[in-house]
C-alpha cells in the first residue's frame, strides 16, 4: 500500500514584494525628492559658501549624511559618477526610490502600491547590514573629506 | 492589538463638525497625549491625519510668516550670513522676508506641511526600523507625526517676544513624538526617545532632510520589520 508523500509545510519567503491597497508612498517620496532636486539645481544649494552642517563645524568631520545635497546637485546635472563620489549611500537610495516610484506608477491604475514583507529571520540580518552599510558610507565620507 | 476604542473626535468630524473636531483633537493632543495616542487607530488611510496636519501646520506657518513680516517691517531685514547675500539663494531669502514672500508662504504653506510630515515620518520610521521598534506599519508613525502638528498652532502666539519660547515649542513637539511612537508602536519610551533623538544627534540639519528623504522613503516601503 502506497501512501502519498506528506506535503511539506509551505514557508513564506524571507523577503517578498507585494502590492497592497495603501497610498503610493514611493511616488510621493520621489515627487518630494524631485522637488528638492529642482531646488538644489536652480538655487545652487550644493555650492553654498558656508558649511551648514553643525557636526562638521564642531568636529571638522562630516556627518553620515554630508555630501547628499552635493550628490543631488550632481544628479540634477546628470553626473551619476560625481553623485556616487559625493555620497554613495544617498545616491543609491535615490536610485532605489526612483525604481520604487516607477513600480508605484505602474500599479496606480489598479489603486495598488508596492510594499515589502520581511520575514523574522531576515529582519535582524537586514538591521545589522543597514548599520554596517551606514558606517561604511560614513567611513568613506570621512576618508574622502566630504 | 489595539483595542477598538471610542471614535476619536477627528474621525468623527462628519458628525460633530470640522471646527469642533479640530479644536477637540488639538486639546486632546496637547493636554492628554498619552491617552490620545493610545486610543489612536493606526490604520485607515493617510488622508484623514494628513488633513489635520495641513490645517494645523498651515495656520501655524501663516501666523509665523505674518509675525516675521511685521518684525522685518519694524527692524528691517536680517543680515544674511557671509556669502548668502548674493546669487539666486540670496535673492530668494530676501524675497521671502518681503510681503510678497509672506503671501507665497501662506499660499504654498500647505505643500510644505505635506512635505514636512512625509519626510519627518520617513526619518522616524527608518530609525524605528533600525532600532527594532517598528512594530506597526509606516502609517502608525505617519499618524503620530501628523497629530503632533498640533504644536505648530502655538505659533499663533508671537513667540519672538518671549525668549526661548520657540525652543520650548520644538521640545514639546519632540516630546509628543516620543509619547506617540511609544503608544502607536507599543514600544518602550527609551526606544522611541532614541528614534527621535538619533537623527538630531548624529546627523546635521542641512543634509538630514535630503539624505533621509530617500532613506526614510525606503524605510516606509518595508513598513514593519520583525
Amino acid at each position: 500500500m502506497s501512501s502519498a508523500p506528506a506535503a511539506k509545510p509551505r514557508t513564506a519567503p524571507p523577503l517578498r514584494l507585494v502590492s497592497h491597497a495603501g497610498p503610493p508612498l514611493g511616488l510621493i517620496f520621489a515627487s518630494i525628492g524631485g522637488l528638492v532636486a529642482i531646488a538644489v539645481g536652480v538655487l545652487h544649494l550644493d555650492r553654498l559658501p558656508i558649511a551648514l552642517c553643525y557636526v562638521k563645524v564642531l568636529t571638522g568631520l562630516p556627518c553620515p549624511s554630508c555630501g547628499s545635497t552635493r550628490a543631488l546637485g550632481r544628479l540634477f546635472a546628470l553626473d551619476v559618477a560625481g553623485a556616487f563620489a559625493m555620497n554613495p549611500l544617498a545616491t543609491f537610495g535615490a536610485f532605489v526610490l526612483a525604481a520604487w516610484a516607477v513600480a508605484d506608477l505602474a500599479l496606480l491604475p489598479w489603486r495598488r502600491a508596492l510594499g515589502v514583507e520581511v520575514g523574522p529571520p531576515l529582519g535582524s540580518a537586514l538591521r545589522a547590514a543597514a548599520v554596517v552599510v551606514l558606517l561604511a558610507n560614513w567611513a568613506y565620507l570621512v576618508a574622502a573629506g566630504r | 492589538m489595539h483595542p477598538p476604542g471610542p471614535p476619536q473626535a477627528w474621525d468623527d468630524r462628519n458628525r460633530i463638525g470640522l471646527a469642533t473636531a479640530f479644536v477637540e483633537t488639538t486639546r486632546q493632543v496637547l493636554t492628554a497625549p498619552t491617552a490620545f495616542f493610545r486610543s489612536m487607530p493606526v490604520t485607515g488611510g493617510v488622508g484623514s491625519p494628513l488633513l489635520y496636519a495641513v490645517i494645523a501646520g498651515w495656520i501655524g506657518l501663516a501666523a509665523a510668516a505674518f509675525y516675521q513680516a511685521i518684525w522685518v517691517s519694524i527692524v528691517g531685514p536680517a543680515a544674511l550670513p557671509f556669502g548668502l547675500d548674493s546669487g539666486e539663494l540670496g535673492f530668494v531669502l530676501k524675497w521671502m522676508e518681503s510681503w510678497a514672500g509672506l503671501i507665497a508662504q501662506v499660499v504654498f504653506g500647505g505643500v510644505s506641511v505635506v512635505i514636512t510630515v512625509f519626510v519627518g515620518s520617513g526619518i522616524l520610521h527608518l530609525m524605528l526600523l533600525l532600532l527594532g521598534g517598528a512594530r506597526r506599519g509606516f502609517e502608525a508613525t505617519f499618524r503620530v507625526v501628523c497629530f503632533s502638528q498640533a504644536t505648530t498652532l502655538l505659533m499663533l502666539i508671537p513667540l519672538f517676544l518671549i525668549p526661548f519660547c520657540g525652543l520650548a515649542v520644538v521640545a514639546w513637539c519632540l516630546a509628543l513624538y516620543v509619547i506617540g511612537l511609544a503608544q502607536a508602536h507599543q514600544i518602550g519610551y527609551g526606544k522611541s526617545l532614541a528614534a527621535v533623538l538619533l537623527p538630531l544627534v548624529a546627523l546635521c540639519c542641512c543634509c538630514v532632510g535630503l539624505a533621509l528623504t530617500f532613506a526614510g522613503a525606503i524605510a516606509s516601503l518595508v513598513g514593519q520589520m520583525p
